[in-house]
């Protein structure tokens, strides 16, 4: 991940913005990190811990499943409060939007990496792709709810307006999750269905420990892609007031009313 | 704030009485989809029967989702929705009328449907006490989530297609209990149906203290 | 799908995946930091920008 030069000195004209590329020591640090703990989890996980005694070598893709969701539990929860921090008055900061946006999306790729990962787990272990339990079905629910949440975020409009619109939808969609996990939850009662959740392995020892580590390794992924998406988004937002400006000045310039101060 | 929600409530309720589109077009359009339905399940009466409540649910959304569309985007038309946004009413009084007007629209088409659904997929009524108080409890929850992201979506061009995914997720779970109370009411199963109607208001409780909180900031946004 | 196949294609997926979207924002960012320093080559007219000032944008994370 090697990163460009450095960006060019400000000159002496007026003010001006320096970008820089998303990349950094911090970033280059969390990458670099991440490469080597996946390359453990991934030794671990497929060679170094033991087949599970009832579900036998299926198991060993629950030390990939299981950290996705969580991390992604994780970030939708940063999300919120981020979103909160926003709305609040007194904490509201540009900074907390783009932690939300950011949070979010990437919650949302491992929200789709959770399911992935379930299906092919599902697949081996039931021989079928899917069940209707609770955790599946509520992922299932998660994942369109933040796709909805993205979309709304897409929307064209002015920076503070899809902020806040954005905000007011992540808190919406932690109420609807909480209520959707407990009427799936209820829902299965009833059912009494052959769930991940059931068949989960007794999970000890070696075990246990490759499941936290394969849990840091994924933390410390998800930061560094939650560090570069939110200078992404830094990134996108100057370009927008880059535009924005440019277009002001020309307008003014079409007047005849000389340069904005 | 009562007499206010009243006046946003009867100004929509009276343009769709002029109108008639929810009668005309949306009404038949629901009846139609459990024709649709017949289709589906080559029909076999007895699977009718047994899947009727879900059905009948299904329907519901798709008839719901049309009329939310339809309150919003009277409003949306020709800037109109700036003059919701200035009449000085207080916005939890302009998200308890539309909740009011859009649950009154889904209501009606709701009786028309179970009628459909008696007829059709031969469904008898066991429990219309536990029939009226799911259908209600569930009617206010879908709107209350209908008013929410509907007005949210003012003004946005794609809201046709982003409605419906906002909607949909949210009101799941209220399908999904609403379903599971029909099924004792139209005598489909044994089980008890009052639990999912506590989970329905629990719901509908939620979704319109929500929505009265947030109808404000995301008028003004519009 | 044996077991193994099944096994190997699920930490693929999860290996993969992530890489993509992170090579994606990298060249992206790269992509936009580079339009935005050669946009003010063009903008010396002393509009100053919403944001105002010199910044150096890792330092505002």
């Amino acid at each position: 991940m090697a990163s460009p030069p450095s960006p060019a000195s400000s000159s002496p004209s007026p003010v001006r913005t320096t970008a820089a590329p998303t990349a950094s020591v911090a970033t280059r640090v969390l990458g670099g990190l991440s490469l080597v703990m996946l390359a453990v989890t991934v030794l671990l996980a497929l060679v170094i811990t033991p087949a599970d005694v009832v579900q036998g070598e299926a198991v060993r893709l629950m030390y990939a499943h299981l950290p996705t969701i969580w991390v992604a539990y994780g970030s939708f929860a940063a999300a919120a409060v981020a979103s909160a921090l926003y709305l609040w008055p007194r904490t509201r900061r540009r900074h907390w939007d783009r932690v939300a946006g950011a949070t979010a999306e990437v919650g949302t790729v491992f929200t789709a990496l959770c399911l992935a990962t379930g299906m092919l787990w599902g697949r081996i272990t039931w021989g079928v792709y899917w069940q209707w339990d609770a955790r599946l079905t509520t992922t299932l629910l998660l994942f369109v709810v933040y796709l909805g949440y993205l979309a709304v975020r897409r929307l064209p409009a002015e920076p503070v307006v899809r902020s806040r619109r954005s905000a007011i939808t992540a808190l919406i969609a932690v109420v609807n999750i909480v209520i959707v996990r407990y009427s799936v939850d209820w829902w299965n009662t009833l059912h009494q269905k052959a769930s991940l959740t059931a068949t989960d392995p007794e999970i000890t020892g070696e075990m246990l420990g490759a499941l936290l580590f394969s849990l840091a390794t994924f933390t410390v992924l998800a930061s560094w892609l939650i560090v570069h998406r939110y200078r992404l988004i830094r990134l996108e937002e100057l370009r927008d007031e880059e535009g924005l400006q440019r277009a002001i000045t020309e307008r003014r310039a079409e007047a005849g009313l000389g340069v904005a101060g | 704030m009562f007499a206010d929600a009243a006046l946003v409530a009867r100004k929509d309720l009276t343009l769709e009485l002029r109108s008639r589109v929810a009668t005309n077009q949306i009404l038949p359009l629901a009846v139609l989809v459990l024709v649709v339905f017949a289709f589906a399940f080559d029909a076999n009466t007895t699977l009718l029967r047994i899947a009727g409540p879900g059905l009948f649910w299904v329907a519901v959304l798709f008839a719901g989702l049309l009329v939310v569309q339809r309150a919003f985007s009277i409003e949306g038309a020709d800037g109109i929705h700036d003059a919701l946004r200035l009449s000085g009413l207080e916005p939890s009084a302009m998200f308890l009328g539309k909740l009011v007007s859009i649950g009154v629209q889904l209501l009606v088409l709701e009786a028309a449907l179970m009628v459909g659904v008696v007829l059709f997929f031969d469904v008898g009524v066991s429990d219309i006490a536990l029939l009226v108080a799911a259908t209600v409890t569930g009617t206010v929850a879908f709107a209350a989530a209908g008013v929410i992201y509907g007005v949210l979506s003012l003004g946005v061009r794609v809201r046709e297609t982003l409605l419906p995914l906002l909607v949909v997720p949210v009101v799941a779970p209220v399908l999904l209990a609403a379903t599971r109370a029909f099924e004792p009411a139209l005598g489909v199963t044994a089980d008890s149906g009052w639990n999912w109607v506590a989970l329905l208001f629990v719901v509908a409780a939620v979704y319109t203290s929500l929505g009265l909180v947030s109808f404000g900031p995301l008028l003004e946004d519009g | 799908m044996d077991s193994w196949g099944t096994i190997l294609l699920g930490w693929t997926i999860v290996l993969v995946v992530p890489g993509l979207y992170g090579a994606w924002m990298v060249l992206r960012g790269r992509r936009l930091a580079r339009e935005l320093r050669l946009g003010e080559g063009d903008d010396d007219t002393g509009v100053r920008t919403a944001a105002g000032g010199d910044r150096d944008l890792r330092a505002e994370v």
